[in-house]
């Protein structure tokens, strides 16, 4: 059950130069897109607080890579890699962090409501756990109308000790419903350690009381998330759903931009820090393909250009007006 | 261009947030998400990165001060000409921080204490600097947490009060013949006399049990430039008046230099409050939660008493002492009361182990 967690990723030739080079984008996206709003939050113009996710952008990346676009993926809190990685522009979820108008949720969703439906993403589930029972919900749909579709469900470790993960699950499994329960395991709920909530040592393990198969996987080794969500899709596809993925990874931020983590062990902090994703991947396919260094710095001046325009847009749209108030709010509009 | 650095919103509370340490000088470059400055908010102390890089030009708020969210606290002169971010100026940039009310504070115009303090605004009104009209005051960290503690005290402690009054003569007598003690040591040595026959005064109320006071100690609340604190004398009965009286006053100058470990609040079984310096004949003080009781001391005056068939004239202080009823009853504070009295009317020589 338990695994080895490196710090070189092997890369054969079976992986795509396009694939490859795909995820380092992604990746590198989702780590300078968070690193940005940061900033903004830092400088007062970004409202709210926000839960961010640097460190954790091989399993975002790596599950919504071994999906289909017509695949559905839910998210949590801390949902910011999720959508890039399914699909969404910077500029549709900068708009949205703003609160404009134009956002992915016409600015009324915020970071931790963030989606798009048209891209297989649910507007994010902030509520601990509360996407899980709703994947089922989904996966149920695409069984009954016979369609082809699977769920990815991200949520934490935290989420596990929740009353709905065991419903959400159970259900999926009694059912063989469509779902990939993504329990990216940071190691802390907030700021608890897993350890004082969790006796088993693996998260995985619990696929065994609901009679699913369960697999830890080296969450920051963006190829084995990416391998493993692909075997768990096909299972589900196959009707032998659901699969319960546990990923191993790190936060290197606080819970939430108010938080400096001081809970984390410094030791602790080292390890993981070494075993950055990016970097991990990075070096990795510098050292293993004919993929140049200028190359990928091509790809992080890009990233961030893309994302200083996509700021400059935000920063200038129209905010949703009194009148946009009681629209979206029920599935009918009121006729005043 | 010159970049103004706003204080961030990393409270969890609106409350102020304070300036540890600067971690780049004026003058030294700084870059883009390195540590600027350390911040401690009513939660955790923690590093904010740079929103800009360039040259640090000002800074605005010293350390140990703090600021409003929003508020300007430094200024970097942006020197990079590519297009990476950098703040925007405020005429751009849509707030969603609170604003307050104040004229925003160019460095030279600075003045000296917080400016959402009601004691800063207080001064800059009397200098004519700002415009009388009253607007709102926002407290600071340390008056924020005194008003809740207060509020739960006032709250869900049912206190009831005993007045009663004492022969000051013989305080009056010894501060005569010894070096200068600060009227609370009197009482202090008095209480902790008094608790060693009624040790039930020494017990805090806990969720329907009595639990005995952590510590061998007596408070005295003081109020340094306008902010409440309680010094704690430890193991009173260890010591003499005069060394009480050298503990309080050595914990209220290391308060007044700004020595944040003194301001710390630690626990003692009663706390003796004094107002007879502002002219107060007798006042009812709230308990520290965490405390059985509080004694709140009047001003020392002349009053007309019999004595031995005799009218005499006689300097005696008002004693109001505020008791948890869940911690003690009546009659069993009467009696404590009573020898607090008694101990403060029998002080003995200073120099005779007091």
């Amino acid at each position: 059950m338990d695994i080895e967690l490196t710090d070189s990723i092997q890369i054969t030739d079976d992986y795509s130069r396009t694939l490859l080079m795909d995820l380092y984008d992604k990746m590198v996206l989702c780590r300078q897109f968070e690193d940005r709003v940061k900033l903004l939050f830092l400088e007062g113009t970004m409202p709210g607080t926000i839960h961010q996710s640097q460190g954790q952008e091989a399993t975002a990346v790596g599950v919504c890579a071994a999906l289909g676009k017509d695949d559905y993926i839910t998210s949590t809190h801390r949902p910011h890699a999720h959508a890039l990685a399914k699909g969404l522009t910077p500029e549709e979820m900068m708009l949205e962090l703003f609160g404009r108008a134009t956002g992915c949720c016409k600015g009324k969703g915020g970071s931790m409501h963030i989606g798009n439906m048209d891209k297989g993403m649910v507007p994010a589930i902030a509520i601990v756990g509360g996407g899980i029972p709703l994947a089922t919900g989904m996966a149920l749909t695409f069984k009954m109308r016979q369609q082809d579709q699977v769920v990815a469900c991200f949520f934490g470790e935290g989420a596990t000790n929740e009353g709905a993960f065991h419903e959400g699950v159970n259900l999926a499994s009694i059912w063989s419903l469509p779902v990939i329960f993504v329990c990216e395991n940071n190691l802390y709920g907030a700021s608890t350690a897993i350890s004082k909530t969790t006796r088993v040592p693996r998260v995985s393990q619990r696929a065994a009381s609901y009679g699913i198969r369960g697999e830890t996987i080296d969450g920051n080794n963006v190829l084995k998330v990416y391998e493993a969500t692909r075997r768990a899709a096909e299972e589900c596809r196959n009707g032998q759903g659901p699969v319960l993925l546990e990923m191993l990874t790190y936060r290197r931020v606080g819970h939430s931009r108010r938080d400096p983590a001081h809970y984390q062990d410094k030791s602790e902090q080292a390890f993981w820090f070494a075993r950055d994703p990016i970097e991990m991947f990075k070096n990795s396919i510098l050292s293993s393909r004919d993929i140049t260094a200028a190359e990928l710095e091509a790809i992080e001046a890009r990233v961030a250009q893309t994302i200083e325009d996509a700021i400059r847009v935000a920063r200038e749209a129209p905010f949703p007006t009194e009148d946009d108030l009681t629209y979206d709010v029920f599935s009918m509009e009121l006729k005043s | 261009m010159d970049i103004q650095i706003k204080m961030p919103d990393l409270a969890t509370t609106e409350s102020e947030i304070k300036i540890v340490r600067w971690l780049v000088e004026i003058g030294k470059p700084v870059k883009l998400g390195q540590s600027l400055v350390e911040i401690e908010t009513d939660k955790a102390t923690m590093d904010v990165e740079s929103i800009a890089a360039g040259t640090l030009t000002a800074i605005l708020v010293g350390e140990d001060e703090t600021a409003a969210v929003g508020q300007v606290i430094a200024v970097i002169e942006n020197t990079e000409q590519s297009d990476r971010p950098t703040a925007p100026t405020l005429s751009t940039a849509p707030a969603f921080v609170p604003t307050s009310s104040e004229k925003s504070i160019s460095p030279a115009r600075r003045p000296s204490a917080p400016a959402t303090s009601m004691f800063a605004r207080n001064k800059m009104a009397r200098q004519g600097d700002t415009p009388a009209a009253p607007s709102e005051v926002v407290l600071s960290i340390t008056e924020r947490e005194l008003a809740s503690r207060l509020q739960k005290s006032k709250q869900t402690i049912p206190h009831f009060y005993l007045k009663t009054s004492a022969n000051a003569e013989r305080m009056i007598d010894l501060r005569r013949t010894g070096q200068k003690i600060v009227w609370d040591a009197f009482f202090v040595v008095a209480i902790a006399r008094a608790l060693q026959e009624y040790s039930r005064m020494a017990y805090m109320y806990d969720e329907g049990r009595l639990t005995p006071v952590s510590a061998n100690a007596i408070g005295v609340a003081v109020d340094i430039d306008n902010a409440l604190y309680v010094v704690v004398v430890s193991n009173p009965l260890s010591q003499t008046v005069q060394q009480v009286s050298q503990q309080i006053t050595e914990k209220v100058e290391r308060i007044r230099q700004g020595d944040t470990a003194a301001k710390k609040l630690v626990p003692a079984a009663i706390t003796v409050t004094n107002l007879g310096a502002e002219n107060i004949e007798s006042f009812a003080a709230i308990i520290n939660p965490g405390e059985s009781a509080i004694l709140a001391i009047g001003k020392i005056a002349p009053v007309v008493v019999p004595v031995d068939q005799n009218i005499v004239i006689q300097q005696r202080v008002q004693l109001t002492l505020s008791v948890d009823h869940r911690v003690a009853n009546g009659k069993y504070a009467a009696k404590f009361l009573s020898k607090v009295v008694t101990e403060i009317e029998s002080l003995q020589e200073v120099s005779d182990g007091y």
